[in-house]
């Protein structure tokens, strides 16, 4: 009886062990559809004069709130790492040395900026990381001459973040993803939208991929099935005459061009009833890029910096042309759709993305484990002990 | 009638309910996932993300029916034995390895029930989906996965409900430094965890327990 339950304590441990492993995997990818999904919703917006005035009011609504003498005194922390003014509503100085070192750090060592500039300009000088209604009068003085960049507060506030982690690290992220917002240049900005700065190629290519095969548009099934030049017409970095009817071919043309045409009425409705032209000039108007989504494209900057080095992305990032094929193909030197294979294989390889697998070389740690357990439990048989 | 046979269906007796529950899952669950691509969630690139993201989510019940299922019959393969204490075996006119072998492949055969059960159903599901371009159906690849990862679960329970006490009382040891050097660690700050590099160690291959881990998707590129 009481080697019954021995056993039962036993299995269950190695249940708890077991399990833990596929939720934990599990966790992970779910994070990177959000993320995936969030750059699909942004990447779909109409690229209209009115919602980039909108978001132009948004900010400064959202300046204007930060500027607000908060009713509660917040005690401003301000680390002298880097110089870096970090308003923080009622955390401690260590929080905010720890977030300004973090947030430092993870910029120099991106390598995607020049780090003397990031130092000299972006931390020292320049900017000032506040969450929104955590400024006072008193703040207001530190702050002055300080570019301000508004940051959503993380989720958990008050006094129970203090010294956690978890909401550390969220205010290092969203540090993180403001400094590249300021830092990426317009026309990277239009294609791929501001950069994440932080980029797990594990986690992140895997949302990558799954939002091409999840897209039925041409140039996705085509890229999923391993077509060089469809994933250059994905990416929208193709070039040449028509590149607008290799990325969006008439089916997807007709699909899309509806779908951005909110603004114009009159062409959306010649495009729903199959007048090509109309759908092309709306998507020529208001449509994204490419089909794929930025949160896609942005992963061929962070490949470019994975396989030809941090100085050829400042040089993609540095160089004047308004066209992002130009811009590659001079950072790495290579046409768009050898570019875009050679990107391709990186996403799917960095993401450990292979099919369900089960051959010689997964079975053979498990004969050996049933031949060693099998000896064990046939040499200390129970009725043995 | 030969021991084999008479320890089958013992065994047979005792986790029928299991290996049936089993075998019913594993030839639906992929009946469900294809069914999951007619689902209209009113625009064309939600349903097919939303196929393929609930695809993979409920691919991860492989995983988890394949550990059920190998806990169930190795915990089961000794439940006669360990309740009688022992004696059926002790007048047996067979060794003790024989006995285990015996055992062992007792539960194996009724293993290979929900397995064929999954190739069905994976099968049947992969003939009738219409898949989009570039996304192929791996009903194989997945049944064997499947089966290798039921046999590894299978025999870690096999072996662990036989155990001597001496075996129990190392296992247990192990788990208290486990949890005692993790705690030991937390308290003196070190960002360094026990758990997770164990872990971290038992799903990444050589380990045979990485078969639980990765991609279970039937439809995949």
């Amino acid at each position: 009886m009481c080697n019954a339950r021995v056993a039962r304590v036993l299995a269950l441990a190695a249940v708890i062990a077991l399990v833990a492993a596929p939720l934990r995997a599990a966790l992970a990818q779910d994070l990177a559809t959000l993320r995936g999904r969030l750059a699909r919703a942004r990447a779909l917006e109409p690229n209209d004069s009115e919602s980039v005035a909108r978001r132009a009011r948004m900010e400064g609504r959202a300046q204007a709130v930060a500027a607000r003498p908060s009713r509660v005194a917040p005690p401003l922390a301000m680390s002298g790492v880097e110089g870096l003014v970090v308003g923080l509503r009622k955390a401690n100085s260590d929080d905010a040395t720890a977030i300004a070192t973090a947030v430092s750090r993870a910029v120099t060592e991106f390598g995607g900026f020049d780090s003397a500039r990031v130092r000299n300009i972006a931390l020292l000088d320049r900017w000032a990381l506040v969450y929104y209604t955590s400024l006072d009068t008193a703040d207001q003085r530190l702050l002055a001459g300080r570019e301000i960049v508004p940051l959503p507060e993380p989720s958990r506030s008050g006094d129970e973040h203090k010294g956690d982690a978890s909401w550390r690290k969220a205010a290092i992220v969203s540090g993180i993803h403001a400094i590249g917002e300021v830092l990426t240049p317009r026309t990277v900005r239009t294609w791929a939208g501001a950069l994440y700065v932080v980029w797990d190629p594990a986690v992140e290519n895997a949302g990558v991929i799954r939002g091409m095969i999840g897209d039925p548009s041409v140039p996705a099934s085509g890229c999923v099935a391993g077509v060089a030049a469809s994933c250059a017409a994905f990416l929208g970095i193709d070039d040449g005459p028509d590149v607008l009817r290799r990325r969006f071919p008439s089916a997807d043309a007709r699909r899309l061009g509806v779908l951005v045409g909110r603004r114009d009425a009159a062409r959306a409705r010649q495009c729903g009833s199959g007048d090509e032209r109309a759908c092309y000039e709306l998507l020529a108007r208001y449509g994204p890029p490419s089909p794929s989504s930025e949160y896609q494209r942005q992963s061929m900057l962070f490949f470019v910096r994975d396989r030809f080095g941090a100085a050829a992305l400042r040089g993609l990032l540095a160089d004047t042309s308004t066209r992002m094929e130009v811009r590659l193909r001079r950072a790495t030197g290579l046409a768009p759709a050898a570019l875009a294979e050679a990107w391709r294989s990186w996403v799917f390889r960095t993401a450990h993305w292979e099919p369900v697998r089960a051959g010689v070389r997964e079975a053979v740690p498990v004969v050996l484990l049933v031949g060693l357990l099998l000896t064990l439990a046939a040499r200390s048989g129970r009725w043995r002990a | 009638m030969t021991p084999f046979r008479a320890i089958l269906e013992m065994q047979w007796a005792r986790a029928r309910i299991v290996v049936i529950l089993c075998a019913l899952i594993a030839f639906g669950l992929p009946a469900y996932i294809a069914g999951q691509r007619y689902v209209d969630t009113g625009g064309w690139y939600g349903n097919w993300t939303f196929w393929l993201e609930t695809g993979e989510m409920l691919g991860r019940g492989f995983p988890l029916l394949a550990l059920g299922l190998g806990l169930g019959l190795g915990v089961l393969s000794w439940s006669d034995d360990q309740r009688m204490g022992h004696v059926y075996a002790l007048t047996l006119p067979q060794s003790r390895e024989r006995y285990v072998l015996m055992r062992f492949a007792a539960g194996g055969l009724l293993m290979l029930i929900p397995v064929a059960a999954l190739l069905l159903g994976a099968s049947a599901a992969a003939a009738v989906v219409e898949l989009p371009p570039g996304v192929n159906a791996y009903p194989v690849a997945l049944s064997t996965r499947f089966g290798l990862a039921t046999l590894t679960c299978y025999t870690v329970f096999f072996a662990l409900a036989v155990a001597t006490r001496r075996a129990a009382r190392l296992m247990a040891l192990v788990l208290v430094l486990l949890v005692v050097g993790e705690l030991a660690l937390m308290m003196f700050g070190g960002s360094f965890s026990l758990f997770d590099s164990v872990l971290a160690g038992i799903t990444r291959w050589p380990s045979p327990f990485v078969l639980l881990t990765g991609r279970w998707a039937l439809f995949d590129v």
